[in-house]
């Protein structure tokens, strides 16, 4: 009954009176008061109607009989003198009786002798028969019982006649068809009453209970505020104190709630403010180390170029002046000269990797790899190497980083397989949830796994420089490649069976424009 | 009572004693109440010895007569019409009647039988009904059968008072009602004679109807009719009746011929009024009577 409705809903919901007195509690306690009022008016009603009818018919019936007895009394004399007009008076005295439709008078032997009838306009079948039989007493059969009082108390009668009067039942059925009216207002009248007075006191039963109701709703709604007033003291009124109470706990719950959630929100900012603080900081050194690193590699590689080049010059200029012992030595030096060239060229390409911005595209990495092999094989032409490169191996990426990764790798395919006696370098792809996991795999001498997690560490190396030359750089940039493609790198191996390194790119997407 | 009468005989038989015989063997109706005490007024008055009684009614049909004859009374009393009508055919003995309405009728025509008649004179209601209620037309309604011959002495006596008797005929007692009607208007007064045709239970409704619509008084000969409407009723007393008729038998026994005893009428009579009836009548002499 209290069912908030939302007036700007386009199309309320459809509220049948069924579906209204399933859904409240006042209007099921009110219908079925109602039903049981109406139950017990139509009860008495019915009651009080067919007692009725009942005993209008038995007065009926008793007035007839009486009358029929009053006619068969009164008769007695004009059916023993055979006095016609004197029976139609006594029928016409009946016949002033409104209920009476007709009257009949016979003689001992089933004559009609008198017969009144009412005109009536209409014929109803309603109607009760009353007969009675005109009885009279036998007269004085000795002449002492004419003068004494006869001392036989039962004198015998004789059937000297008949009598019947038609009663009419209408006026019976008329009555009760007012009654019925009467009645029907009376319980209608009642009815309406009884259910205003017991609507009124469900009311004031549910009143608390409704407002229970939009209390909890309004709680459910997020109100926060809500106080009950406490109507009753019965079981609804401490229902109502006990949700007073909830309502002030579950208050005071997310006041602290709310109080925690602000402390952990400023705590968030202070933090955030923090890690980006810190990680400017960072940043700052970052590129401070860089610019140093840069301008050290930078710096550091012109003293070594002149170095070399005195180096260079010393030995053209006075080459021949110097003995033996001394050209060692001279050449250990170049030769130390040579390595340093080496190590900060790589230093400053480890840099560049770093620094140089990316520019995304689709292209073929088989051909890539295929490239990278071929400039191998021009430096050292006379090496066999079996190579197996799966075709159109299609990727996205910056492709001046990848051929430098695929470079370095196929670098080290190259250099670790170099004592194999049947060397060979594969290059593959597969599509492992929804990544392309790419494989340059060689026969090479392989290395022990326990050591894998310092590969990719730069200026980490396994095998020493005589073993295999090399300034332990390759590996990392090839890490930092795949890294800012968002890819990931690991190896297997085992030593003396080869190494297999898997990258993976991300997927060519649409994004991703062909070269 | 029949073992009694055995014994006796029994006892006569053996001795041989006439003289030890009841002096009067009263034959009875049947028991009610005037018959004995018009026994008993008799017993009072005839002083006699010894009384033997027999009861119709008790007889069952047995032969009266003989049973009187054997008890050779010296005198027999009838007591009611039916007692008379059963011992009229002794001769040889005296027979006094008492509670008799109409002793010819009754066949009491031999010449030792005598009594007292139960009627009243019509003299003496018609004296009242003139004197006393002012009426000149007096209407009786009777069957010639049974009481033709009080009607015929009603007439005379009317005839010497100066009433009109209106009489009607009635051979049942439906015709006796229609005659009633035809009496409407043209009497001042009905006397009722006690006529079994005429007085049955409807009829005399129908007589208190009559008396009642046209403000006619009816008189009557006994005062049952004075519930059923009657205004007044000359009534008999059955004790004083039955002492006239002990007297009557006292002068028999003593050695009066029976013709010398004639048979009477009811020395004294009793008038007894309806006091409701004569206020509706508006007979008011009656009332300042009473």
């Amino acid at each position: 009954m209290e069912t908030k409705q939302q007036p700007d809903s386009p199309h309320p919901p459809r509220r049948t009176l069924s579906g209204i007195i399933r859904a409240s509690f006042r209007a099921k306690l009110f219908a079925v008061t109602a039903f049981g009022i109406l139950i017990l008016s139509l009860v008495f009603t019915i009651l009080f109607l067919t007692g009725h009818q009942q005993a209008e018919k038995d007065k009926l019936t008793t007035e007839g009989q009486l009358l029929a007895r009053l006619l068969a009394h009164n008769c007695r004399l004009g059916l023993f003198a055979g006095n016609r007009e004197n029976l139609h008076e006594i029928a016409e005295g009946t016949m002033a009786t409104p209920e009476v439709l007709s009257v009949t008078i016979f003689d001992r032997d089933g004559r009609s002798l008198v017969h009144l009838e009412r005109p009536s306009l209409k014929v109803t079948n309603r109607r009760s028969e009353f007969s009675e039989q005109v009885l009279a007493r036998q007269g004085n059969s000795t002449e002492t019982e004419l003068y004494f009082p006869s001392q036989q108390t039962g004198s015998t009668r004789t059937l000297i006649g008949k009598v019947r009067v038609v009663m009419d039942e209408e006026p019976v059925y008329r009555h009760l068809r007012e009654l019925l009216l009467t009645a029907v207002l009376v319980a209608t009248a009642f009815l309406l009453a009884g259910s205003a007075v017991i609507y009124l006191v469900i009311r004031g039963i549910t009143r608390p209970l409704t407002h229970l109701a939009d209390g909890v709703r309004s709680i459910e709604a997020g109100d926060k505020v809500v106080s009950i007033p406490v109507e009753s003291e019965d079981e609804i009124g401490s229902l109502t104190a006990s949700f007073n109470g909830m309502a002030a706990a579950l208050r005071e719950r997310q006041q602290e709630r709310d109080e925690a959630e602000r402390q952990i929100l400023e705590l968030n900012a202070h933090l955030e403010e923090k890690v980006r603080e810190r990680t400017a900081q960072l940043e700052a050194s970052n590129r401070e180390l860089e610019s140093f690193n840069y301008s050290a590699a930078h710096d550091l590689r012109s003293p070594i170029v002149r170095l070399n080049g005195l180096c260079l010059a010393l030995e053209e200029d006075c080459g021949a002046r110097l003995d033996d012992e001394m050209r060692d030595y001279f050449r250990r030096i170049s030769a130390v000269g040579g390595q340093m060239e080496r190590v900060i060229t790589s230093m400053s390409s480890l840099f560049q990797v770093q620094r140089r911005a990316m520019s995304l595209r689709k292209f073929d990495l088989s051909t890539l790899v295929g490239a990278a092999v071929s400039a191998r094989r021009e430096t050292e032409p006379e090496r066999e190497i079996t190579l197996t490169v799966e075709p159109a191996v299609t990727v996205c990426g910056d492709m001046d980083l990848l051929w430098v990764a695929m470079e370095n790798l196929v670098g080290n395919a190259w250099k670790f397989t170099s004592r194999a006696a049947d060397a060979r370098i594969e290059f593959g792809a597969e599509l492992r949830g929804g990544e392309t996991v790419c494989f340059i795999r060689d026969n090479g001498a392989g290395f022990d796994m326990a050591y894998s997690g310092k590969l990719f560490q730069p200026f980490q190396r396994l095998h020493g420089p005589d073993e295999f030359p090399g300034t332990g750089v390759g590996l990392a940039i090839v890490q930092r490649i795949i890294g800012r493609h968002g890819g990931r790198i690991w190896l297997e191996s085992a030593p003396g069976s080869g190494t297999t390194c898997w990258f993976t790119l991300p997927p060519v997407t649409e994004f991703c424009p062909p070269r | 009572m029949t073992t009694r009468i055995l014994h006796i005989l029994a006892f006569l038989l053996l001795w041989g004693f006439p003289a030890l015989a009841a002096e009067v063997v009263v034959v009875e109706g049947e028991r009610m109440a005037p018959f004995e005490a018009a026994i008993h007024g008799f017993e009072a008055m005839a002083g006699v010895r010894s009384v033997e009684r027999l009861v119709l009614s008790d007889l069952r049909g047995a032969d009266v007569a003989r049973s009187v004859r054997e008890a050779r009374p010296r005198l027999v009393l009838a007591v009611g019409h039916d007692a008379l009508s059963r011992v009229k055919e002794i001769r040889e003995i005296p027979v006094i009647y008492v509670m008799v309405a109409s002793p010819e009728r009754a066949g009491a025509t031999g010449g030792n039988i005598t009594g007292v008649a139960m009627g009243v004179p019509a003299e003496r209601y018609l004296s009242f009904i003139r004197n006393d209620l002012g009426a000149k037309r007096v209407g009786i309604i009777y069957n010639p059968a049974k009481t033709g011959s009080q009607a015929r002495k009603a007439r005379e006596a009317a005839d010497r008072l100066g009433i009109t008797l209106v009489a009607r005929e009635a051979d049942s007692a439906r015709e006796a009602a229609q005659q009633l009607a035809s009496l409407k208007g043209k009497v001042d007064a009905l006397w009722l004679l006690p006529d079994s045709t005429v007085l049955t239970a409807v009829n005399l409704e129908a007589i208190a109807l009559f008396s009642q619509e046209n403000r006619v008084p009816v008189v009557a000969f006994a005062a049952k009719y004075l519930e059923q409407g009657a205004l007044a009723a000359i009534e008999v007393d059955p004790a004083d009746m039955g002492r006239q008729a002990g007297r009557m038998a006292r002068r028999i026994l003593d050695g009066a011929s029976v013709s010398s005893v004639p048979a009477e009428q009811p020395a004294k009579t009793a008038m007894k009024v309806n006091p409701a009836v004569a206020r509706h009548l508006g007979v008011n002499s009656l009332l300042r009577k009473e």
